[in-house]
């Protein structure tokens, strides 16, 4: 939602100076190269452990669906081989019109299973959330369960859910995307449309609803949906568990394919181009974006399938970090008092109390995501050190916040 | 035909045609970093909505969503709320699978 206020002026800056990553737009308005080349670092360790989940999810769905026939590291190396042979080829159109295609296909996989299994297992969604109430009743009751099984707090749910909102619209990989539009009522026609989109999740949910009471004990959790599935008692034709497994293939390539484009892209743009400045003609640049996107597919699969390291507090860490560059983004189009140092300032404070309490949980109050405690530090910084430097130049700012 | 034989197959047909559609899909950019990071800004709405969509439907939400409705309850529309994708819960128990 925040796209609706600020991605068109993103689209608009974008066109009228050439940015083409996030980090561009950070790096004109404050006229600094540490910016981006900070940004590029810390979005590429972000990627990194994401992108080994997708590759992981795919090559799990492959080897349940196969029984075990197609091993995980075979399964997650045929699917992410297409990705990189598309993205390499095609670039952000690749990924576009793949996602289109995959898109699709998810959705029309999701209402079918999402409405069909609970019909066939309870006999309709209504009664099977009727049983669920009878049985379970803890279940349903809001925010639900923590991931302990006993009630998760509000706050807790709470601050997870502004965190990932906040975070979500200024992920590096989707941010860049505002340039790709044709044109401003093209984006924010897309801004009002999306969140139909969410509305796809809710018979992706139902499935899991669905297995509550007809499939107890299922672990790990996140198998139910392959256990589903494929159970005898549900008696699906092999034909549409080929659908299903496809469904999943795409759910995990239409995201893994968007980081591995950006990753190529900021290491280059944000990066390269500004610890060593004008080395690069565009030729060479778009060459070594496709290589670097080789790179990090080939580096993802070897830490994700070969070596199976696990990058969990990586992982947390990455959403807290993301969600530093909010207080960034909102305050280059809102203030035109914020400064180059106090810029600095915020990402270094907002970053630091982010891995302090990831570090020493014990710290954060209330269960609150350590990425909110992050984004207040982040904002008194910037504010404080902002007000405390001299202004930049009127001209300069006018472009970012218009009168 | 055995019957994960047939899965396998429906797979790969979807597979292939992803790979056909990324291939024929890269012909109109332009050969210049624009062109392959932002597409030349040539991008109309159908595409747009997918590519936002698609960070919705991620691995994570495909077999994590249900997995959390299934062992949390009503803590899964937290998946619809946030939007993106990624967590840790699927990470640990696809680390935990083993298979």
């Amino acid at each position: 939602m925040p796209w609706y206020f600020f991605g068109p002026r993103v689209a608009a800056l974008g066109r009228r100076f050439g940015y083409v990553t996030q980090a561009e737009l950070f790096a004109h308005r404050f006229e600094s190269r540490a910016i981006p080349a900070i940004l590029a670092v810390l979005s590429v360790l972000a990627f990194l452990p994401y992108l080994m989940l997708q590759m992981e999810g795919a090559g799990y769905v492959f080897s349940v669906v196969t029984e075990g026939r197609v091993p995980e590291w075979a399964g997650a190396a045929i699917a992410y081989g297409v990705v990189l042979i598309y993205v390499f080829r095609s670039g952000v159109l690749g990924v576009g019109w793949t996602n289109t295609f995959q898109g699709i296909f998810m959705m029309a996989l999701a209402w079918g299973l999402g409405l069909y299994l609970p019909a066939k297992l309870h006999g309709g969604v209504g009664p099977m959330f009727d049983a669920i109430a009878r049985e379970l009743p803890d279940m349903l009751r809001g925010p639900g369960l923590g991931p302990d099984g006993k009630p998760w707090t509000w706050g807790a749910y709470s601050s997870a859910v502004a965190i990932s909102a906040l975070g979500f619209s200024v992920w590096p990989h989707y941010f860049m995307k505002i340039y790709t539009a044709r044109d401003i009522p093209t984006l924010k026609k897309t801004v009002i449309a999306y969140p139909t989109f969410a509305i796809f999740l809710v018979p992706i949910l139902f499935i899991g609803f669905a297995g509550v009471l007809a499939f107890p004990g299922v672990q790990p959790a996140d198998a139910i949906l392959p256990t589903i599935v494929t159970s005898a008692e549900v008696g699906l034709p092999p034909f549409i568990v080929g659908l299903f497994c496809a469904g999943a293939l795409a759910a995990s390539m239409s995201t893994g394919d968007a980081l591995l484009h950006a990753a190529g892209s900021v290491a280059v743009k944000d990066f390269w181009d500004n610890v060593r400045p004008d080395t690069l003609d565009d030729a060479a640049r778009r060459r070594w974006i496709r290589t670097l996107v080789v790179v990090f597919g080939a580096l993802a699969y070897l830490l994700a399938v070969v070596a199976r390291i696990s990058l969990v507090e990586l992982l947390l860490l990455s959403y807290g970090f993301i969600a530093q560059l909010f207080p960034l983004t909102v305050a280059t189009f809102m203030w035109r008092g914020v400064t180059r140092a106090g810029a600095l300032a915020g990402l270094i404070a907002g970053g630091g109390v982010t891995i302090l309490l990831n570090l020493a949980p014990g710290l954060a109050w209330g269960g609150i995501h350590p990425g909110i405690y992050g984004v207040v530090a982040n904002v008194v910084a910037m504010v404080l050190v902002s007000l405390a430097t001299p202004p930049m130049r009127p001209a300069h700012v006018r472009a970012f916040v218009p009168d | 035909m055995a019957a994960w034989l047939i899965v396998f197959l429906v797979t790969i047909g979807y597979l292939i045609a992803s790979l056909v559609i990324g291939l024929a899909s890269g012909g109109h950019a332009s050969k210049s970093t624009e062109g392959y990071v932002a597409g030349d800004r040539s991008l109309g709405f159908l595409v747009m909505y997918f590519i936002m969509g698609a960070s919705i439907f991620s691995a994570f939400a495909f077999l994590g969503g249900p997995g959390w409705a299934y062992s949390r309850g009503a803590a899964a529309f937290y998946i619809s709320c946030r939007g993106t994708s990624s967590g840790p819960a699927w990470r640990r128990s696809a680390a935990g699978s083993g298979t």
